[in-house]
């Protein structure tokens, strides 16, 4: 049985057209299901556990990386399937696993793809991608056992699985499924002077927790959602998330 | 092993199911670093090393720590103590204050050793087999990063 949450930006009147031809695809494809609207003062956790209560299974997401971000932790929880359809800008999680954008979105939901993958958390709060630090320097506590310090500004990424998958990046495709999230850490440790090149030295550590510590609150952010903080606590959920996927996924 | 300039800190595809760790340039890792898969160090460590496979340690490499893995590649600098299950090979750049232990040993013209090394009861076949199998696999690497270059 399916759940559909529409993100509240789905309500505006340039997606009225596309948000049609979807519905009229899905009701083609034999996927109709209740429907229920995020609004300014409604919170998606209510509105799926109420569901949960009477049969669903299986909850889709209307809407883009925002979206999925506030409801991950209730459908993480509560082992539902889960499902994207996305709309709207900024769709590099839905991309990532291989979802097209709009009204082809839902030919995947129907071929019903699943995969079981790990989730991230950060602070309390789950992620399915990566957490990215922009250009910092702090220190990684790995599993209380050991440190690590750059030594000179660079950046940070815990991931699950990765975003990009350009050439340099595709040599550190990470695995959704290994119960580890891999620290990645690139700093310029090149000597500064003209027409010299840059020289990046890629850090790669496979771990199942870590703290991240700054003196000065930074911002981090989880699957693009923006946090500050000065302390960032991460560890793996392994084999938490039945995601449906699609043929193009990076991973 | 031998990789070229540009890739010398990019990991190549990892296999399935085995968790590879990459300490760069321009990284310190100071306490009890404890892995199961293979290490690849270029960077700074201090404290203590153990690996359940292999370990590399690179030429701009900087180790002050005990070592244990079971096999190791040595073309940098260490102080401390080494010991290895298989076969130690030690570059001609390396710098090794501490004492070693290994059942075989490969030293290059110009490794730098100051401490002792233990190989326990001469068994020929075995270290034969061991140093043999170590060079294949790190041809068969040269060879994979040559046709990826």
């Amino acid at each position: 049985m399916y759940y559909y949450i529409y993100d509240e930006f789905t309500q505006e009147d340039k997606y009225e057209k596309e948000l049609l031809k979807i519905e009229n695809r899905l009701s083609d494809l034999g996927l109709l299901g209740n429907i229920a609207r995020l609004a300014l003062f409604k919170q998606a956790d209510e509105f799926i556990r109420e569901e949960v209560r009477r049969g669903v299974t299986t909850v889709v997401v209307v809407g883009n990386d925002k979206t999925i971000y506030k409801i991950l932790d209730v459908v993480a929880e509560e082992k539902l399937l889960f499902g994207i359809i996305p709309l709207g800008p900024e769709n590099f999680l839905a991309q990532s696993l291989g979802i097209p954008e709009g009204v082809a979105a839902c030919d995947t939901l129907s071929a019903r793809m699943i995969q079981t993958i790990d989730t991230g958390i950060l602070n309390g709060k789950r992620f399915i991608a990566e957490v990215h630090i922009p250009e910092t320097i702090v220190e990684i506590t790995c599993a209380d056992n050991y440190r690590v310090k750059p030594q000179k500004k660079g950046t940070v990424e815990v991931r699950n699985f990765s975003f990009w998958k350009d050439e340099q990046e595709s040599l550190l495709l990470s695995n959704p499924c290994d119960g580890f999230l891999e620290t990645v850490i690139k700093v310029d440790y090149s000597k500064k002077w003209w027409f010299k090149k840059k020289k990046t030295g890629i850090t790669r550590l496979p771990l199942q927790t870590c703290t991240i510590r700054s003196p000065k609150p930074v911002i981090a952010f989880a699957d693009g959602k923006e946090i500050q903080s000065a302390r960032f606590d991460i560890s793996v959920d392994p084999l938490s998330l039945r995601v449906i996927i699609g043929k193009e996924r990076v991973f | 092993m031998f990789r070229s300039q540009e890739e010398k800190n990019i990991h190549t595809k990892k296999e399935e199911g085995k968790q590879e760790t990459i300490i760069a340039q321009g990284v310190s890792v100071e306490g009890d670093f404890h892995s199961k898969g293979n290490v690849f160090i270029e960077g700074d460590v201090s404290g203590s090393l153990h690996t359940e496979k292999d370990l590399h340690v690179g030429e701009q490499a900087s180790i002050r720590a005990n070592i244990v893995a079971q096999n190791a590649l040595i073309a940098g600098r260490v102080e401390g103590n080494i010991q290895v299950k298989g076969s130690l090979q030690l570059e001609s750049s390396c710098i090794i204050q501490g004492d070693m232990s290994a059942a075989a040993v490969s030293i290059s013209s110009g490794a730098f050793i100051n401490g002792k090394i233990s190989m326990g009861e001469r068994d020929d076949a075995q270290a034969e087999k061991l140093l043999s199998e170590t060079k294949n696999n790190f041809q068969e690497q040269k060879q994979e990063e040559l046709v990826e270059a």
